[in-house]
């Protein structure tokens, strides 16, 4: 239908120039192609208010169907899903297009999903199941996957991924989520199956990447819980070393080196894997231990003297040595991580048990020392959010784009109340909730500019009800008012100036001097039964809408105020249990010291 | 090979580990499902909203009939329906009055060739023949860096009735090979 419409125009616009009609609300109405324009700009605040507009300056007419469509994407983009459902039911039980509607439920479906209103969004995927078209059953399978995955029901999950068989459409995203649902449904072949081919993709994108290292990741990780070091280790040696799994990744791989029980698991044969030896393109952790790379001390490069260790085991040396590999790098990096601070005990606690106590005990010191900096700095932006300059600085950063629910925080600012905040960015509650509060804030942003635009309206209207004027005289009033204007004189100036501008090129102003100095005639009039009882004219409209301005405001305050604790509320529960695993990390460092002197002072061999 | 006990420490991260491998949604992951305190605050913000945009659209048309009435609002409106063709600017004046300059940001230039049209100005005029001058500057997305920007320039009439005027300037493309050049374009309200 755009298409269409598009085609129309372009063969208007090479034509001539003589006007073309338009309907109402249609593709070809200038208004609705400017919400269009408003859409894509994501100011869906702008293009909703557009659209509204156009139906209220024809209340008596039914708008064509295009016009609905963009109305309930775009208020439903803004976080109105209350007027866009209404729309998408009434589009649901009069359309025919299954296409337009299978997206439009698709996309309806999605918002209650990200808002967390589970049971509604597996509601209405159920019942658009046996009516989506053929072209959107990957969407559909998505979305209910997700869904479904959300609420712990893996093995549904599983049936939904798996039938109909889409498995060559499907994103690897997709895959990676049938690998979990498999593992967490007993499916335990299966998912490790699916996961290994997951992860060993040749993605080029950032985001494939990160979906390949976080399969091999959680694969990694399977193998380590069940004591399977050997099969963990050239699944974590996958994983770059730079990227948002690699401190975990090297956590794991040290861990690995010391209980290397287990073989390597053989990667399974799956008819449509495709996917060869994981690329070369990025570093990945496996190349820390690449041949040759031992023979240098890795001793020296831990910070450790030459110690002897008590063990003479040699095999427990090598392990040691390598184990050292992944943690040291480790230990060098931003202690922010719990992997980073949970690498700052491991190295000591393998020192210690081996028998390198002094050289446990300097490490066990420096964890220390780290792990009581972190505790200051978590106590600091726990004071930062109590203030509330939290939700203040991470709003700032782009506070001025218009909404609303296609809006996503991707990174955090760099400020002491934020440094903490990271595990937050994927958190769903947390990102809607700073959602609602983005859009609070630019409601009440907008309600005081419009309340300023009402007061400028009426001094404009005060400028209308004097006397009448020559065009002479409005000329000269313009060019007063543009001088006034360009200095920056009057806030209220510009409302002036357009309605000065206006009559001078309305064709009636000389006639209406006329009228204004002749005699007034005696008026006899008879108002007719209906008429209103009292004149509902502009100026009484900016009234009425002025009172409902500021009965609007009061609630926006509280509801700004509720979003702030909400949002402080989820973020201080997120530093708290940081707070507790950094408190955690320390007692166990400390007992570890005291466990060493313990020890020493009462002279019992290590 | 005696094996180191697990570590409590190395316990609880295993634990938290494999508890945060849930699924992968494009582009972040899947929640773990919980009380969502913001679902209250989301349905007293939805009314919210509705009576905000209720007002914004009403005051909208109350400042249009006042500022801008039927029989003398003309609109403005640009569009560049070719894809890849960035606008930089656009310079318009009507009658020989004070040009009015726009100047694009990356994001604008972007969603003009994608889709719809941007409301440019909106002024007074009334009922008769009007002049219009455009002047555009635009480049292409995948244009040598050094080669001279696209211009074009307008000079048109267009006629305003006792209705509300909706004109459209286009920098489109003729034929498919052709150049892209500005082009005028009246709109009327079917009755």
């Amino acid at each position: 239908m755009k298409q269409l419409a598009l085609l129309i125009l372009g063969c208007v616009c090479g034509a001539a120039s003589a006007a073309d009609s338009y309907t109402i609300g249609s593709d070809l109405d200038p208004r609705v192609r400017a919400t269009d324009y408003m859409a894509e700009n994501r100011r869906f605040l702008a293009a909703s208010t557009a659209l509204i507009q156009i139906q209220k300056e024809s209340p008596q007419s039914t708008l064509p169907t295009e016009y609905y469509q963009r109305l309930a994407d775009d208020t439903l983009n803004f976080g109105m899903q209350k007027r866009a459902e209404m729309i998408y039911r009434e589009e649901a039980a009069n359309g025919k297009d299954p296409l337009v509607l299978g997206r439009a439920r698709l996309r309806r479906a999605e918002f209650l999903y990200e808002r967390n209103f589970l049971p509604e969004a597996t509601a209405e995927l159920t019942a658009l199941r046996s009516q989506i078209p053929a072209q959107l059953m990957v969407n559909w399978q998505d979305q209910m996957s997700r869904v479904l995955m959300a609420q712990d029901r893996y093995a549904d999950a599983v049936q939904v991924l798996t039938k109909p068989d889409t498995a060559s459409d499907q994103p690897g995203y997709m895959r990676y989520n049938l690998g979990i649902a498999l593992l967490k449904s007993d499916h335990v072949d299966e998912g490790i199956n699916v996961l290994d081919r997951v992860g060993t993709r040749k993605p080029t994108d950032s985001e494939g990447l990160a979906l390949k290292d976080k399969a091999n990741l959680v694969l990694g990780y399977y193998w380590l819980k069940r004591q399977q070091g050997g099969s963990a280790i050239p699944i974590l040696d996958r994983i770059r070393q730079t990227g948002p799994f690699s401190n975990r990744a090297l956590l794991g791989l040290g861990w690995a080196y010391l209980s290397v029980q287990g073989d390597k698991q053989k990667r399974s044969q799956v008819a449509d894997d495709t996917s060869g030896p994981a690329s070369g393109q990025f570093s990945s952790i496996g190349a820390l231990l690449r041949p040759g790379f031992l023979d240098s001390d890795i001793y020296k490069r831990a910070g450790l003297k030459p110690f002897q260790l008590a063990s003479s085991d040699p095999t427990q040396e090598a392990a040691l040595k390598k184990a050292l590999v992944p943690w040291v790098e480790l230990v060098g990096r931003d202690p922010i991580d719990p992997a980073v601070q949970e690498g700052l005990l491991a190295i000591p606690y393998v020192l210690d048990k081996l028998g390198a106590h002094v050289e446990a005990q300097q490490y066990y010191e420096k964890a220390i020392t780290a792990l009581e900096q972190t505790r200051v700095n978590l106590d600091q932006a726990i004071l930062s959010i109590r203030y509330g300059r939290m939700v203040d600085t991470i709003i700032s950063r782009n506070g001025d784009a218009d909404s609303g629910w296609t809006w996503k925080l991707k990174d955090l600012p760099d400020a002491p109340e934020t440094f903490y905040l990271q595990t937050l960015i994927a958190d769903h509650p947390f990102q809607e909730a700073l959602k609602s509060f983005r859009d609070i804030r630019l409601l009440i942003r907008d309600t005081d500019a419009e309340r300023q635009r009402i007061l400028d309206l009426q001094a404009a209207y005060d400028v209308r009800t004097k006397q009448p004027v020559s065009q002479k005289e409005l000329q000269q009033r313009i060019g007063t008012l543009s001088s006034d204007a360009n200095l920056g004189y009057q806030p209220d100036i510009k409302p002036q100036l357009q309605m000065a501008q206006m009559l001078v090129a309305a064709p009636y102003e000389d006639k209406a001097k006329e009228a204004a100095e002749a005699p007034a005639p005696p008026i006899k009039l008879q108002l007719p039964s209906n008429a209103p009882s009292k004149f509902d004219g502009p100026y009484e409209q900016l009234n009425a809408l002025k009172i409902r301005l500021d009965a609007l405001s009061p609630k926006l305050k509280v509801a700004e105020d509720a979003g702030a604790k909400t949002l402080q509320k989820i973020a201080l529960n997120d530093l708290d249990a940081q707070r507790k695993l950094n408190e955690k990390y320390l007692v166990e460092a400390r007992f570890a010291i005291a466990r060493i002197y313990d020890r020493a002072s009462h002279g019992v061999a290590p | 090979m005696n094996l180191p006990n697990p570590n409590p420490v190395r316990r609880v991260l295993l634990t938290m580990l494999l508890a945060a491998s849930a699924a992968h949604a494009a582009p972040q992951s899947i929640p773990i499902p919980t009380v969502d305190p913001a679902q209250q605050l989301d349905q007293n913000l939805q009314n919210l909203k509705e009576e905000a945009i209720n007002i914004k659209a009403e005051l909208q048309t109350t400042e249009q009939t006042l500022l801008y009435p039927d029989l003398t609002r003309v609109i403005i409106y640009f569009g560049v329906p070719v894809s890849g063709l960035l606008v930089q600017s656009i310079t318009v004046s009507v009658d020989g009055g004070k040009p009015f300059e726009y100047k694009y940001i990356n994001a604008e230039s972007i969603a003009l060739q994608r889709r719809g049209i941007q409301p440019l100005v909106k002024l007074n005029a009334g009922p008769g023949k009007h002049q219009i001058r455009a002047d555009v500057v635009a480049q292409f997305a995948d244009a040598q860096a050094g080669a001279p920007p696209l211009t074009d320039h307008l000079e048109a009439s267009f006629t305003k009735a006792r209705e509300p005027a909706n004109v459209e300037l286009s920098l489109s493309r003729r034929s498919v090979v052709a150049r892209p050049a500005l082009e005028l374009h009246e709109w009327v309200a079917s009755k």
